[in-house]
């Protein structure tokens, strides 16, 4: 058992090796906890530069993985989104979802749109480096940004994961910057959307943002 | 008519735009705007201005039915527009009345359409049995946004209100199939209130196109 842990943690590990070998940008944008899980069936989304997502797939398929392609029928992808790809080692729990876009479902259901391209391009110029396999988490402000998004627009409500971790989130951002990313997505909506993280209303986040018309 | 105008600027233009001359869509852009694209032109407006000119556009509807004697506040607003294009040879609506038995139900399937009697429409035998046949009908046919709890919503309205408070149920010509209404026509056969149903019919203009027939004469 502990061999296979430590199997599992070295895989992981020689993963994020070889893909800063070859020079491919990437941030870790959930998965902390499932990559220091034993057994974990959750997966770990990185988001990758669109230019690189060809080649970095062939690396990891010569690596052992196993690569399948995200089948959302009669689903559009607008702006630049695309159907994230998922790697696998299942043997060892391994679950990389890669996609190449800050991307999230349309409130109309049937589109999954990418994001302003500023913001595309902050969470790489600001990503922090850290002491950990997975080497490359989003700024505090990104991070923030991408959790109101996919609690508004992918699940339609703040997950318990998503709420804890905002909670931390929003003693560590600088509300400028937080706000000027905000606005890019939320527009009007920005500044209501940091008062309800800030008083904890998270329950009403998404009735909040639908029901919104102050603009 | 002012004789004091000056023209600030004028084109002649294409009589169809290249970009999306079909397209009509008004969208919500939360914390945004509203937009209206018309073929390829876009209006951002806020959303007290979308109200201001929806209310514009509403009343020059109502002013419209009145010059054509078009009962507008008893017929649903998307039938409304389903059969706008047709406003200009509308000789008279009348309202007459008869037997939810008499009416038939024109109901859609692959091949195309189907007419069934009311006591047979999917609507009705949802309000009976909750057939789930219903459920699938609206998922693939329903334009108006239909559905099985809207469907209850309004069998409890006309239980509560009455049926002649709201629209009524639509009939075009001699034929006697219900162009608009098929579910008050359940709800209302469901509810035991089958006899003398107040029925808005159209009459149109004998050189009126003839494509709103089902039965050619």
């Amino acid at each position: 058992m502990v061999r296979e842990i430590d199997n599992r943690l070295n895989l992981i590990k020689k993963t994020f090796d070889i893909l800063d070998e070859f020079c491919f940008e990437f941030v870790l944008l959930r998965g902390i906890d499932a990559i220091e899980s034993q057994h974990s069936n959750k997966d770990f989304d990185l988001l990758v530069r669109p230019k690189d997502i060809r080649n970095l797939e062939q690396v990891l398929l010569d690596f052992g993985y196993t690569v399948s392609t995200e089948n959302n029928k009669g689903m559009l992808y607008l702006y630049g989104a695309s159907p994230s790809k998922h790697f696998r080692i299942n043997e060892a729990f391994i679950h990389f979802d890669i996609t190449a876009a800050l991307q999230y479902r349309a409130l109309n259901g049937n589109a999954i749109v990418a994001v302003n391209t500023v913001l595309q391009e902050a969470i790489f110029a600001e990503k922090k480096s850290v002491e950990a396999v997975w080497r490359y988490i989003p700024s505090p402000e990104d991070e923030l940004t991408h959790l109101c998004c996919r609690s508004i627009f992918d699940h339609n409500k703040v997950l318990k994961t998503h709420k804890q971790r905002m909670e931390i989130l929003r003693n560590e951002v600088d509300e400028t910057r937080l706000l000027a990313k905000l606005k890019l997505i939320f527009y009007k909506f920005s500044g209501t959307l940091w008062g309800i993280i800030q008083e904890n209303k998270f329950t009403s986040v998404f009735d909040e943002y639908i029901s919104f018309t102050d603009y | 008519m002012n004789p004091g105008v000056i023209t600030l600027a004028s084109r002649n233009l294409q009589s169809a735009p290249s970009l999306r001359s079909k397209s009509l869509v008004i969208e919500d852009n939360i914390g945004e705007a509203i937009h209206i694209h018309y073929r390829n032109l876009r209006l951002d407006l806020t959303i007290s201005e979308f109200f201001e000119l929806s209310q514009v556009f509403a009343d020059a509807a109502k002013n419209l039915a009145r010059q054509l004697r078009i009962p507008i506040d008893e017929i649903d607003h998307v039938f409304l527009m389903n059969i706008a294009p047709y406003f200009g040879w509308v000789e008279k609506v009348k309202e007459r009345f008869f037997d939810i038995n008499e009416l038939v139900i024109i109901e859609h399937n692959p091949e195309g359409r189907h007419l069934v009697s009311v006591s047979k429409c999917l609507a009705y035998q949802y309000l009976v049995n909750r057939n789930e046949q219903y459920v699938e009908y609206v998922k693939q046919y329903s334009t108006q946004g239909h559905s099985p709890d809207k469907l209850l919503g309004l069998l409890k309205s006309i239980r509560t209100n009455g049926y002649t408070n709201g629209t009524k149920i639509i009939t075009f010509g001699d034929e006697p199939f219900i162009r608009d209404g098929m579910h008050r026509a359940a709800c209302l056969l469901f509810l035991g209130k089958s006899k003398n149903i107040p029925v808005l019919n159209f009459r149109f203009k004998y050189d009126a196109p003839k494509d709103w027939m089902l039965r050619p004469k």
